[in-house]
């Protein structure tokens, strides 16, 4: 069972990202999220088992960002925290890159603009 | 006479305030002269006539009134416009003035009512190198000023003129320095402004374009009509373009904060062969000493080196694809050239303004000027220079010169 969560304020990255997803078939269950807030307290309240296998994560968001939803989940009892987490950004600043060292439950960066071929080689199975 | 004098001048030394110096030499001049009071002023001009204005003053006050006048403007210094006076004559004529008998005197002005008795005066022009900038006055002296004492009383005089020249410059050194604060305040001030800006350029400008590209490319490839084609490479321009604002902005804000060793013939191995693809036809000859290393900002050196094989690839000839690299030491530096065989750059026309920003030479469509003006930003910022040797004859060639202290 494949679940994806964007985790994103920008309507139009996650219109396009919604739609490439869903017309390559790449994933079983995809829910979008307007802050990271929003995503947290959705990720509280449900079961292990329902919990997403990736996170794309924005950095710039309202009510909390990026970061805040990291320190959130760094300081949650994680056992086994199974999903992988990918902050995205449209900024270029190397001291962005350089933060995003500091949370090992970060897996890696992705820069804005996001093609068709980055999202399938993302959720192919053969990652 | 010296001692005192040179205490004068130590007080002077040691920052004390004028107007508590210049007091101390009024008090020596009226003790040495037994005068009963006196002043010690400067001369300026108000725009229609000079007027003179005190630097010290004896408390000569008669009523509640002078007394009040006294307190109040003393200190700043008190002044004096009505020149048709005895001591207005010492300023119209810049010669002393002795006086022993003021009332019978005909260029006497007159005192105001209440004012103590004058039995003699004698005013002295303060002269600083030949020019006259103030005076002193006394009154009342047993037995009248003559003009030995005149003689006595230069040395005073001159130490007078030093100390009111020197004032002036201390002065003058404060107003500067309140200038130069000012100055500064301005632009943190600006410099607050103008990060602003660039962090709204940096990020809500480049989020625009990032998701106007993602959205042109939703559009079906095989359907695309000729709008949406150039509406793609529009976009796709556009985001160069915010790249490269992004870059200059990252170079001039920024000063190179995390510069390291770098190992020049690594580098530039590793980005030609970044540009394996490209380069499938081209033959490239690296002569990099190995044992070159330069201190910089990892991401400006591959910039520079990055930027010009960009070029060199997209400038090339279908006869001539080589490019050489070469780089030797000398003096503390690395000399670097970057050759190509390409169509060359004709110096003549576009030589000066070849660093420029928005600067091309080639009219193609794709190249937006702001490469070359990058290469040199990041060489300033290593404080090294580039220079460009190019022909555009049939043996065309582009040679980058480029000069790194080690």
């Amino acid at each position: 069972m494949k679940r994806l969560w964007l985790i994103d304020d920008d309507p139009i990255f996650r219109y396009v990202v919604r739609h490439l997803v869903k017309s390559n078939n790449l994933v079983d269950d995809f829910i979008e999220f307007e802050n990271g807030e929003l995503g947290w307290s959705e990720l509280n309240r449900i079961h292990l088992k329902q919990r997403p296998n990736l996170i794309l994560l924005d950095i710039n968001m309202p009510v909390l960002n990026g970061w805040g939803f990291l320190d959130k989940l760094t300081s949650m009892q994680n056992d086994c925290l199974q999903t992988k987490i990918l902050l995205i950004s449209s900024s270029v600043a190397e001291s962005d890159q350089i933060k995003s060292k500091q949370y090992p439950l970060l897996q890696g960066f992705i820069n804005k603009p996001i093609s068709e071929s980055d999202i399938c080689a993302l959720l192919q199975p053969s990652e | 006479m010296v001692a005192a004098i040179s205490q004068i001048f130590k007080n002077f030394a040691l920052n004390t305030e004028a107007k508590v110096v210049f007091e101390e030499m009024n008090t020596k001049l009226i003790d040495i002269t037994q005068s009963e009071y006196g002043f010690i002023g400067e001369v300026f001009n108000d725009g229609t006539q000079d007027f003179l204005k005190t630097h010290a003053i004896t408390n000569i006050a008669w009523n509640k009134e002078t007394r009040d006048f006294y307190e109040t403007n003393a200190p700043e210094g008190l002044e004096f416009k009505n020149l048709k006076s005895l001591f207005g004559h010492v300023i119209t004529t810049g010669k002393p003035v002795i006086s022993n008998n003021p009332y019978e005197d005909d260029r006497r002005g007159g005192l105001p009512e209440g004012h103590p008795h004058m039995g003699s005066f004698l005013g002295l022009p303060i002269l600083l190198q030949g020019k006259f900038i103030g005076m002193v006055g006394m009154a009342n002296r047993p037995g009248g000023y003559n003009e030995t004492l005149c003689q006595e009383l230069k040395p005073y005089l001159s130490a007078c003129a030093s100390l009111i020249e020197g004032y002036k410059l201390v002065k003058q050194k404060a107003e500067a320095r309140k200038d130069l604060e000012t100055s500064v305040l301005k632009l943190k001030n600006q410099n607050e402004k103008l990060s602003e800006f660039t962090y709204i350029v940096s990020h809500d400008v480049r989020k625009h374009a990032s998701n106007l590209k993602m959205l042109v490319e939703m559009h079906d490839a095989s359907n695309k009509s000729e709008v949406m084609q150039m509406i793609a490479s529009t976009t796709n321009h556009l985001f160069t373009t915010v790249d490269y604002i992004s870059e200059i902005i990252e170079v001039t804000q920024k000063p190179s904060l995390r510069r390291r060793e770098i190992n020049l013939s690594e580098l530039v191995t590793d980005i030609f062969s970044s540009f394996e693809i490209e380069l499938k036809e081209f033959s490239v000859q690296l002569n990099i000493e190995e044992s070159i290393t330069i201190m910089a900002e990892p991401a400006y050196l591959n910039s520079i080196f990055e930027n010009l094989l960009s070029n060199a690839i997209k400038y090339c000839r279908h006869d001539s694809k080589t490019i050489e690299v070469s780089a030797v030491i000398q003096n503390q530096t690395a000399l670097i050239t970057v050759k190509d065989y390409g169509r060359g750059i004709d110096m003549a026309r576009h030589g000066e303004k070849l660093f420029q920003m928005f600067s091309t030479f080639h009219g193609s469509s794709d190249s937006k000027g702001l490469g070359l003006y990058l290469v040199k930003k990041y060489i300033d910022s290593m404080k090294g220079k580039i220079s460009v040797d190019s022909s555009i004859s049939l043996n065309s060639y582009t040679i980058f010169n480029i000069e790194i202290p080690i």
